[in-house]
């Protein structure tokens, strides 16, 4: 008798020992909560219990306050997060407890992105460009475009006009730059500098076929023929290039980019 | 002439020593030849549909389905520890800057996450292929918590994936539905 009593003894301790800790009661419950609204309050036992957000991406460290058997919880930092379902986690050393709910951010700023591909254009080539827009918010949500669908595609027939154009001023990422095309003629011209005993010859401005002015640095051979020939190279900036020629009695010049070749000046 | 001599191996060598010290010694290895566990451990299928204009080729195919696997990796690794640092190598700046915005401590939540399968229908593949958007549609995930409970949902997740560096990186995310399975 006396070890049957002993038996029941340390059975009702060991059941005592493993009894599971009582779910704290959400006195507040909200299905959708906005994060910074979150003050959610519990009614437990437990006075160091630790909260936690816990969103589809991350878990986040919620503030908690004991105060007469109810324990309060607040986001430690305001801001923004992942939208969508969530749990609130609250626990002491032993135990876990887990409530659904639904968060969404207070405000958003929507950051429309528009992305251009690709990013430098040549009308010489094609003008069409592919854009796809979306919008997202400052916390990485996907915003949708509107009420069917959450990105948009098309393609677009840039200017012609050679420039870099930002489809968003506030972000440099997006913008494109259409560059000039090949020059379409070139035409030159001299002048004669008889205190130096050179010629001085100027080609330009040399523009393509949408009256862009060509790439600085672009090469220009200049070929001038008097009794030999000979040539000199020069690069073009602002769409212009100047070389300087010996002074010649007699002189024939002209000026080529790749296969493209000027008028031919004679000078007497 | 000596003593010039040797005064001015001297002061270049103090000048190459004292060099030597501002420099910041930057000892974490390139993506590609870091050991990553988290990833190696990690197991989904992901299947895809292409609805985009622009088509991806079978190999820019294959290159995402792996990145976007590791992503899932490292994104079932911060959901369940808060560690936002070792999957940085899969978010873009904006999406590390959010993450780290709530960050505190790393936090072991003790939920085991696992994304079991991915249904990824390209929604937009940009002609330069740095860009794709997606609905990831029917993803089944389990989460098995501490009291050996477990729980079956399955989703549909539109993400925004930007390919930087050596690989892609998540951008930004919706869930649009996460629903109970039986």
């Amino acid at each position: 008798m006396r070890e049957l009593t002993v038996l029941i003894f340390i059975l009702i301790t060991a059941i005592s020992c493993n009894k599971k800790e009582e779910k704290p009661i959400w006195l507040n419950p909200k299905s959708v909560t906005a994060f910074n609204d979150i003050a959610f309050r519990f009614k437990t036992n437990t006075e160091d219990m630790q909260a936690f957000l816990i969103t589809s991406v991350q878990p986040i460290i919620l503030k908690t306050e004991y105060k007469n058997g109810i324990l309060e919880v607040y986001p430690l930092n305001k801001g923004g997060i992942i939208e969508g379902k969530a749990e609130i986690c609250l626990r002491n050393n032993n135990s876990s407890f887990f409530y659904d709910v639904e968060v969404k951010n207070n405000k958003k700023t929507i950051l429309k992105e528009d992305y251009r591909s690709p990013k430098t254009l040549n009308p010489d080539s094609s003008l069409l460009q592919q854009r796809i827009v979306y919008h997202v918010d400052e916390f990485s949500n996907v915003i949708p475009i509107n009420k069917e669908s959450l990105f948009f595609e098309d393609n677009l027939i840039v200017s012609t006009k050679a420039k870099t154009y930002q489809t968003d001023k506030n972000n440099p990422l997006n913008a494109y730059y259409v560059q000039a095309g090949f020059c379409s003629k070139i035409n030159i011209s001299h002048k004669i500098i008889l205190n130096k005993d050179v010629i001085e010859v100027t080609a330009g401005p040399l523009i393509d076929n949408f009256r862009n002015l060509i790439a600085d640095g672009t090469l220009v051979t200049f070929y001038y023929k008097d009794e030999r020939t000979s040539m000199v190279e020069a690069t073009t900036l602002n769409g212009v290039v100047k070389v300087e020629i010996p002074l010649s009695s007699h002189i024939e010049v002209y000026a080529q980019i790749n296969q493209l070749k000027s008028n031919l000046l004679k000078i007497k | 002439m000596r003593f010039l001599l040797f005064g001015l191996i001297i002061l270049i060598s103090l000048f190459l020593f004292l060099q030597s010290r501002l420099m910041v010694k930057n000892e974490e290895k390139p993506v590609f030849l870091k050991e990553d566990l988290i990833t190696q451990n990690h197991q989904t299928k992901i299947n895809t549909k292409i609805a985009s204009v622009y088509k991806p080729s079978e190999y820019q195919i294959e290159v995402l389905q792996k990145d976007y696997a590791n992503i899932w990796a490292h994104l079932n690794h911060l959901y369940q520890t808060n560690d936002v640092e070792i999957g940085k190598e899969y978010y873009t700046e904006n999406w590390f800057k959010q993450i780290c915005s709530q960050y505190q401590n790393k936090i072991d939540t003790q939920i085991d996450r696992k994304d079991l399968n991915h249904f990824l229908e390209i929604q937009n593949w940009s002609s330069d292929g740095l860009i794709c958007t997606a609905i990831d549609k029917n993803v089944n995930f389990v989460y098995n918590y501490p009291n050996n409970q477990i729980k079956k949902t399955k989703a549909d997740i539109a993400v925004i994936l930007h390919f930087q560096g050596d690989n892609w990186r998540i951008d930004a995310i919706k869930i649009l539905n996460e629903t109970l399975v039986n």
